[in-house]
Parts: C-alpha cells; sequence; structure tokens
C-alpha cells in the first residue's frame, strides 16, 4: 500500500481534518527541532520555535498552496522563525558561548569522544554568522539537495554550491583553531 | 610545487582523492594535514546525533489542535440531509407546477424581492442603535452568497466609517464570505490601513492571509512599524508578513 504524502495530508489538514496534522508532526517534529537546535545552540528556544511552527501550520492551513511540496513550505515556515529569533537577539556573534545551552551527552566512556568532538563542532558553527549557519544545517545536517535549498533561499545551485564549499572551508578554520 | 585548492580538498574529502590528488597528498604534508581536517569535520557532521524533541512541544501542538478543533462549527449532518431532501421536493413541486412560460417572470419576480430586500438592508443600516446596525449587518451575512456592489460598498462604508468597533467588526466578520471577490480583498487591505481598534485589525489581517492576498503587505508593514501598536498585534502581523512573502 502506498504510504500516503506529505501533500495529502495538508490537503486533508486543510478541510479541517486536523487529525491529519498529528501524523505530519510525527514525521517533521525532529528535523524541525534538530533544524532548530543546530541553527540556534539553545534547547528552549528549538523546542518553543518548534511548536510555533506547527501552530502556523495548524493556523494558516488555509494559505497552503495545494499540490505544491509541503516540506519547502514547513521549512520556509521554520527560516522566518530562526530570522525572527536572529532579529530578537540583534546579535550575530558570539551569543553562544553558554555551552550549557547544548544539550549534554551522557558521559559514558563510549560517547565522551564523541561528545567532545560534538561539542566543539557546535562551537565552531556559532561562530558562523546564522546565514551561513542555517546553510550548513539545510546542506549537512538535513541533508537538504541543493536545487531544494537554492529554491527555498531564492538562489542559483551553482551559488549555494559555493556557498556551501566557503562554509565549511570557515567551518574547518573555526573547528581546528579551538585545539591551538 | 603547486598546492590544491580547498575546493580540491573539500570535494575529495566528500568522495575520494582522483589518483593525480592521491599522488600530491602522499608527497605534500601541508595539503595532506588541510585534507585530513576536511574529512575530519565531515565525520563530526555525519556522526552527529539528531536530539530527540522534548515532550512538551508534543502536548502543546495537541492542545493547539485541541483548541483548534473547539472552534471549528460543527456541522448536523441530520439538518444537511433534512435541507438537502427539502430542497429537492421543492424543486419538484416548482418544476411540476410552474409552466415554463411562467419562469421567466418567477426569476424577475426574485431577483426584485433580492433587491429589494438588499435596499431595505442598506436603508437599515443608516440611524440606528449600533446593536440595531449589528442586527442589520448579521442578515446581510445571512443573505444570498452574492450580493450587490451597492451592498458591499455599504458594507465596507460600515466597516470604515461606522462610530461602533462592534459594528465595524460584525461589518467586517461580514465581508468575510464575499473574500472570493478580488475588489472586496484589495478593498480590506485598503480598510486595514486605517483601522484602529486591534480586534478588528486582527481580523482582517487573518482574513487577508488566508485568502493569501499581497494587497496586505502594505498596511502590514506600516502597522510594524506603528510605535503605538500593540504587542501582541505587532505578533500576528509580523506572523502574517512572514507567510505573505
Amino acid at each position: 500500500m502506498n504510504k500516503v504524502t506529505d501533500e495529502q495530508l495538508m490537503e486533508a489538514v486543510q478541510r479541517d481534518k486536523l487529525d491529519q496534522l498529528n501524523v505530519l508532526f510525527e514525521r517533521y517534529q525532529k528535523r524541525i527541532y534538530n533544524y532548530f537546535l543546530k541553527s540556534t545552540g539553545d534547547v528552549e528556544e528549538s523546542a518553543d520555535l518548534t511548536q510555533a511552527v506547527f501552530i502556523r501550520v495548524l493556523k494558516y492551513r488555509k494559505s497552503y498552496r495545494s499540490g505544491s511540496a509541503f516540506e519547502f513550505w514547513i521549512f520556509q515556515i521554520a527560516r522566518n522563525q530562526v530570522k525572527d529569533h536572529f532579529r530578537k537577539l540583534k546579535v550575530y556573534k558570539d551569543q553562544f558561548t553558554d555551552l550549557q545551552t547544548i544539550p549534554d551527552v551522557e558521559e559514558s566512556d563510549e560517547y565522551a569522544l564523541q561528545s567532545e568532538r560534538e561539542r566543539r563542532l557546535q562551537l565552531a558553527m556559532n561562530q558562523l554568522p546564522p546565514d551561513k549557519r542555517e546553510l550548513l544545517v539545510l546542506a549537512k545536517f538535513q541533508n537538504m539537495k541543493y536545487e531544494d535549498i537554492a529554491n527555498l533561499r531564492s538562489a542559483s545551485v551553482s551559488a549555494i554550491k559555493v556557498q556551501v564549499h566557503r562554509t565549511i572551508q570557515q567551518l574547518r578554520a573555526y573547528y581546528f583553531e579551538q585545539e591551538d | 610545487m603547486i598546492h590544491a585548492t580547498d575546493e580540491q580538498l573539500y570535494e575529495a574529502a566528500e568522495a575520494h582523492p582522483d589518483d593525480e590528488l592521491a599522488l600530491h597528498l602522499a608527497q605534500c604534508e601541508a595539503c595532506r594535514n588541510r585534507y585530513e581536517e576536511y574529512c575530519a569535520v565531515l565525520q563530526v557532521i555525519t556522526e552527529s546525533k539528531d536530539e530527540e524533541p522534548p515532550q512538551s512541544i508534543r502536548w502543546e501542538v495537541e492542545a493547539a489542535i485541541a483548541e483548534e478543533r473547539a472552534s471549528i462549527p460543527r456541522q448536523k449532518p441530520y439538518l444537511q440531509i433534512a435541507a438537502a431532501i427539502l430542497l429537492l421536493l421543492t424543486g419538484y413541486v416548482v418544476g411540476t407546477y410552474l409552466a415554463p412560460t411562467h419562469r421567466k417572470e418567477v426569476i424577475a419576480l426574485q431577483s426584485q424581492v433580492s433587491l429589494l430586500k438588499e435596499m431595505a438592508l442598506v436603508n437599515a443600516l443608516e440611524p440606528q442603535t449600533a446593536s440595531e446596525r449589528i442586527q442589520v449587518v448579521n442578515q446581510i451575512q445571512a443573505n444570498e452568497p452574492t450580493v450587490s456592489e451597492k451592498l458591499i460598498s455599504t458594507l465596507i462604508r460600515t466597516l470604515n466609517t461606522d462610530d461602533s468597533p462592534n459594528v465595524r467588526y460584525a461589518a467586517a466578520q461580514a465581508l468575510e464570505r464575499y473574500i472570493h471577490q478580488e475588489s472586496v480583498r484589495l478593498q480590506l487591505a485598503a480598510s486595514l490601513e486605517f483601522q484602529t481598534d486591534p480586534l478588528i485589525q486582527l481580523s482582517l489581517i487573518s482574513m487577508l492571509v488566508e485568502a493569501q492576498e499581497k494587497a496586505a503587505i502594505k498596511p502590514i508593514k506600516e502597522l510594524l512599524g506603528n510605535p503605538n501598536a500593540p504587542k501582541e498585534l505587532k505578533q500576528q502581523a509580523q506572523l502574517a508578513l512572514d507567510i505573505l512573502t
């Protein structure tokens, strides 16, 4: 049996079959939450932003264009949330120096090393401007295709590709700076 | 020795270095170090695990869904069935007893009745108390789905000029029924520019966003720039702007 597509579910939500939003929530909550977590580095804020995205989907269900890609639509809403978040902060650098905002990973021997690497990675990411950090999250953590990112950012695929290259280059520098 | 570029090293770290680059990496320590750094960073990214979202998100979203569901007017299926049967019977009776020659007169008569009804409603909006005017607006709302331009413009005028915010709000609600008409959407967007009551502003924003009316962008931006606008209203306005842009 074919799986019901996201778009079919969203069209049902539009017709006030609100239970279908629970299915979309199951499919997307982890991705959206981790998108926020990597973009903002803040656990509580990420939870608030995630719930706000689904509440917007609910509230503005009638504005979803039937047939258009749901993933694109929900990430558009999520991106606007991130932009709002940074607009409110009005600070573009060094706002994540408090490491307690990064989720703690169980410090058993097995995880300790990877945990340390991830902590350093998050610190390096926090040094990137929000725009580049978000690009990295979409391309490398959400594994979104360059075509989809280009569409989301109204840019060409080649431009996105170059930006991703440069961002990784910058990330590498920040990541290894911490060793020195 | 010509060193490899960062692009080459990054691409090699993403896939595998080709033979030429592999040979160069074997001989050049500087490039090899950079290449290994790219590999290390990409590996951490790949191995980085997604966190489980807190349960509180689910509770909040479920509560929002429940609240929204409660706000949707419930349809009573037995009433719909009864209405359908009644309509069918009426159609049968009208079709059987009215000769085709009389149909034109009936249609003309119906349209005259409808016009008179509309004129009565328009006139009724003029001098009365606020509660009476609200009743008239509600009658218009319950009227035929298609109404004359005069009635629409009366509702718009009421929305823009009535002294009572309650009457203006009722007019906004009545106009929502005709939002599929572009002219109505444009007039609602224009009206948003000079509404001052937050309830009416919220109502108009909500309607225009649902109708995806881009003409609302300008008045919403103006509202956002207004230092006296309440915080909650601005939040909703920003949310609407995000959706429309």
